[in-house]
């Protein structure tokens, strides 16, 4: 599985409540109208630009706060096929695997805005315009997690983890 | 390359040497399951129609949060928990039981060097016994109904070392486990502790019964912490045995990689207050004495265990609770109720004028519905968050204190500094 698109690239501490505004929720809100105001706070364009396969990258904590699933599916909704940061929030780094959205923990520094990014999710490489980037491989069962599109869709296809 | 006590748990229910960084799939030896989470990991788990293939002795269902049931909302949340617990052959603790984190470990369910899981944020509490504890999603809970494992992050740990214990193993005069928690609170800061796991030792912990360090292992959560884990002693041990799970404890390596080691020096610490709008917001109470209050709680899964409740016995025995204050007192479990009905604090607490709450979450969270506050008011509680909102109207301030600082500022009607009032009762006959 290699995931390639367009970066969009965000700074440190950006939480969920900018990349998935509180202000912008009633109870009725739908999921279009959440894909709509994604970033809006700090990237008003994005949501009208973002293309199947593009890349987010942010810095320190991306995620921080909130224990919202909703935080992830907007993103794989919007077609991010991944989010490299150099470290997440807790609750977000477990609900993007678990909703089916890589999220992968490397040095994000020499990523600009608009660079070509290619993610290798099995070798651990992420070949981007200024050379390459490596992390912690993902395990097979965590790779069948995100083939399948998420911990339980992954459960209702293999029956469970490989023994 | 020595190991820390949670990549040590990991790397032994996953079959694999665990380190910092690695994603590890791991068996699991317990699952909580509440009422606040727990009925949508129903609805998942049917809704995707997935086999049952927990060990039904490794999960409860824990009934703690809506009691009693306000709204039909929370009853028929309860209908289907039961309805579930006695399909599927799992422990049903009902209304009235206690708060979930307190039956757990009272009820030997978990124990040192277990890995465990819960839908709730506050599990980390069983840290306190050795057992690595973490909070889980409503569809990762239906995810071990069906597995019996999860998947995990290794974490990151920050050791903490508490030391400078006075003579004969005390803490200065009026200093409580919950201040020792408030203080680590603000020195890692409110998501310091982001993603990794708090690891727990030194002098002034092992001086302190294991009751004190659930109330430190409870907050680890409230720094951002994955989990919270504590080094296992005679104390530890015995705890486990008698409560009927004796487990393997776990102990770091002396070479263990840690990315922080913080020493909280206890010698010179005194009762603390955290002030609105978070927990790491810490002062010495002196900074707020004098200040009305119009509820004061003690209770939760932080403070509501034996020794907690019989300090505020000491403090509210022959004394009355200032008019315009409500005070209420929730025992942490009906075990801890029925030891406090033998002791005679119940029948202190109930002189003093304080409102005895069944076990259970009590006034904790706005989400539990009972002992609201409104607009302009002030409360100090036991509890382990102070957000504004937490406890009803937006507009209230919530400070969070010791049992001690909480009964001692229910006699004076405003946050009182306890250290006076317990050297008045320093010689009194209990």
């Amino acid at each position: 599985m290699i995931l390639s698109g367009k970066a969009f690239r965000f700074g440190d501490n950006v939480s969920t409540d900018v990349h998935l505004s509180v202000k912008y929720r009633s109870p009725d809100t739908t999921l279009q109208v959440l894909m709509r105001d994604a970033f809006k706070d700090i990237d008003p364009a994005f949501s009208a630009s973002v293309r199947q396969g593009d890349v987010v990258v942010a810095g320190e904590n991306f995620g921080l706060v909130s224990s919202r699933a909703d935080a992830a599916v907007v993103l794989r909704e919007l077609g991010i096929s991944c989010v490299l940061a150099r470290s997440f929030g807790h609750m977000f780094y477990r609900n993007a695997i678990n909703m089916g959205l890589p999220v992968i923990e490397c040095d994000t520094d020499s990523i600009s805005a608009g660079d070509k990014v290619e993610v290798d999710p099995e070798t651990g490489a992420i070949q981007t315009g200024g050379g390459e980037i490596r992390f912690a491989p993902y395990p097979p069962s965590l790779l069948k997690i995100i083939a399948a599109g998420g911990l339980i869709p992954f459960i209702q296809k293999e029956g469970g983890y490989p023994s | 390359m020595g190991q820390t006590i949670a990549e040590k748990i990991l790397s032994a229910h996953s079959g694999t040497e665990a380190r910092a960084g690695d994603l590890v799939v791991a068996e699991i030896d317990y699952l909580m399951a509440g009422d606040a989470k727990g009925p949508k990991a129903l609805d998942i788990f049917r809704e995707a129609n997935l086999p049952f293939r927990l060990d039904p002795k490794k999960t409860d269902i824990i009934i703690d949060h809506f009691v009693p049931a306000f709204d039909v909302r929370w009853a028929n949340d309860h209908v289907k928990l039961r309805e579930f617990a006695s399909e599927r052959g799992v422990n049903l603790f009902d209304a009235g039981s206690g708060v979930c984190h307190t039956i757990v470990t009272e009820e030997g369910r978990v124990g040192p060097g277990d890995l465990a899981v819960g839908g709730d944020s506050h599990v980390c509490t069983y840290g306190a016994l050795n057992t690595m504890a973490v909070a889980v999603e409503s569809g990762e809970t239906a995810s071990v109904f069906a597995t019996g494992k999860l998947w995990f992050k290794v974490p990151q740990t920050i050791r903490a070392e508490f030391e400078g214990i006075l003579p004969e193993g005390n803490l200065p005069e009026g200093v409580f486990a919950k201040d020792l928690a408030l203080y680590l609170a603000e020195e890692i800061g409110l998501n310091g502790a982001n993603y990794r796991a708090i690891e727990y030792g030194g002098p002034a912990l092992a001086a302190l019964s294991v009751e004190s360090r659930f109330t430190i292992a409870n907050m680890a959560v409230d720094s951002g912490a994955k989990t919270g884990i504590m080094e296992a002693d005679t104390k530890t041990t015995e705890w486990a045995r008698a409560a009927g799970r004796e487990g393997t404890p776990v102990s770091p390596d002396p070479d263990a990689v840690y990315e922080r080691v913080i020493h909280l020096d206890v010698s010179s610490l005194e009762p603390a207050i955290a002030a609105p709008p978070t927990t790491d917001n810490v002062f010495a109470v002196g900074e707020f004495t004098g200040l009305p209050v119009h509820q004061v709680y003690v209770g939760t899964c932080t403070n509501g265990r034996l020794e907690d409740i019989e300090i505020v016995a000491r403090i509210l025995r022959s004394r009355k609770i200032a008019p315009g204050v409500r005070f209420y007192i929730a025992p942490a479990s009906r075990r801890i109720q029925e030891a406090a009905e033998r002791s005679g604090a119940i029948r202190v607490l109930n002189e003093a004028g304080a409102i005895l709450l069944p076990p259970s979450c009590g006034p904790c969270a706005s989400m539990t519905g009972n002992g609201l506050v409104g607009d302009g008011e002030r409360v100090l509680t036991t509890a382990n968050r102070n957000f504004p909102g937490r406890l009803g109207s937006k507009k209230a301030e919530i400070y969070l204190g010791s049992p001690a600082t909480a009964a001692a500022s229910a006699i004076a009607g405003q946050i009182a500094d306890p250290r006076e009032i317990l050297a008045e009762t320093a010689g009194a006959a209990r």
